[in-house]
C-alpha cells in the first residue's frame, strides 16, 4: 500500500485541496485477445481453396 | 436604434460606437441545452484521483468530462471512475469496444476501469455522465490512445450495478500510484435539460 495523491475539487465553491491516502496498486487489466481482421480474412480464403467452406 | 456613434465603412468597431452595455450574465438564466463549465484542474504534481465534489446530476442535467492524461510511470495504468465515492469494483460493469491497427478487442468486466493511458504514454478522452430515470448511472467514453503512429480508440460504456440517488461526486482514480502527470487536464461541464 502506498501513500498517493488526491486532488478533491469542490464545485459548489470551486476550492480545490489535496489529500493523501492509502492506495493498493492493481495492475491494469490485460486486453483480451485481440482478432485481426486480415489474418481471418486470409483463413477464409485459404479454407475456400482448400474446399472447406464454400 | 441605439444612440452611439454611427459607424462608416472602415471604421473601428468598438462596443461604445456600437453602444453596447456588457452586463453579468446569470447562468441560471442559460437556456436548457446550454453547456456550461462546472470545474476544471490542471494537475501541478503527479497524482493518483481527481475528485469532483458537490456536484448533483438531478438539479444540472448531465455532465461531459473531457480531459488528457499524461502517464508519470512506465507501467500501463487504467483510470477507474466512481460515483458518490462507492469505490467497490463489483458494484460496476463496463463494456469496451477498441480498434488498434486491423486488431480489435471487446469484453465485458464487472469493475469500472475505464480510461486506460499506456505507460509514459497519453490518452485524450471525452465521458460523457448520466442519471437514468431509474437511477442507474451510465457513462459513455471516447477516448484517444497511444500515440502517433500507434494510435488507438477505445470505446467504453458504463453502468451502476445498482440504483443511486444522485451523482454528488465523480472520481477518476489511477490503478498505478500518482500515475496521472503533471500537466494532465480535465475539465467538467454540465449540459442543463
Amino acid at each position: 500500500m502506498k501513500k498517493a495523491r488526491r486532488i478533491v475539487i469542490d464545485v459548489k465553491t470551486g476550492k480545490k485541496r489535496v489529500e493523501y491516502f492509502d492506495h493498493t496498486e492493481t495492475q491494469p487489466e490485460p486486453e483480451p485477445e485481440p482478432i485481426n481482421f486480415d489474418d481471418l480474412r486470409k483463413l477464409i480464403l485459404y479454407a475456400k481453396k482448400q474446399g472447406w467452406i464454400k | 436604434m441605439g444612440t452611439g456613434t454611427p459607424v462608416n465603412p472602415g471604421d473601428e468597431i468598438t462596443a461604445e460606437k456600437m453602444n453596447l452595455k456588457l452586463e453579468t450574465v446569470d447562468l441560471t438564466d442559460l437556456p436548457n441545452g446550454t453547456l456550461v463549465k462546472v470545474s476544471d484542474v490542471d494537475v501541478s504534481s503527479n497524482t493518483t484521483t481527481v475528485s469532483f465534489t458537490g456536484l448533483d446530476i438531478n438539479a444540472d442535467g448531465f455532465y461531459l468530462l473531457k480531459g488528457t492524461v499524461k502517464n508519470a510511470t512506465s507501467d500501463a495504468t487504467d483510470l477507474y471512475l466512481y460515483f458518490n465515492g462507492d469505490t467497490t469494483n463489483t458494484n460496476y460493469y463496463r463494456q469496451q469496444f477498441y480498434a488498434n491497427g486491423s486488431n480489435i478487442g471487446y469484453n465485458r468486466v464487472n469493475a469500472p476501469n475505464f480510461i486506460n493511458v499506456a505507460g509514459s504514454g497519453e490518452s485524450s478522452f471525452d465521458v460523457s455522465i448520466f442519471r437514468t430515470d431509474t437511477g442507474y448511472c451510465f457513462a459513455h467514453l471516447f477516448c484517444t490512445m497511444n500515440k502517433a503512429s500507434n494510435v488507438a480508440i477505445l470505446l467504453r460504456t458504463l453502468s451502476t450495478a445498482t440504483t443511486h440517488t444522485n451523482i454528488t461526486q465523480i472520481d477518476l482514480t489511477a490503478s498505478v500510484t500518482d500515475a496521472i502527470a503533471a500537466g494532465s487536464q480535465f475539465v467538467l461541464y454540465k449540459v442543463s435539460i
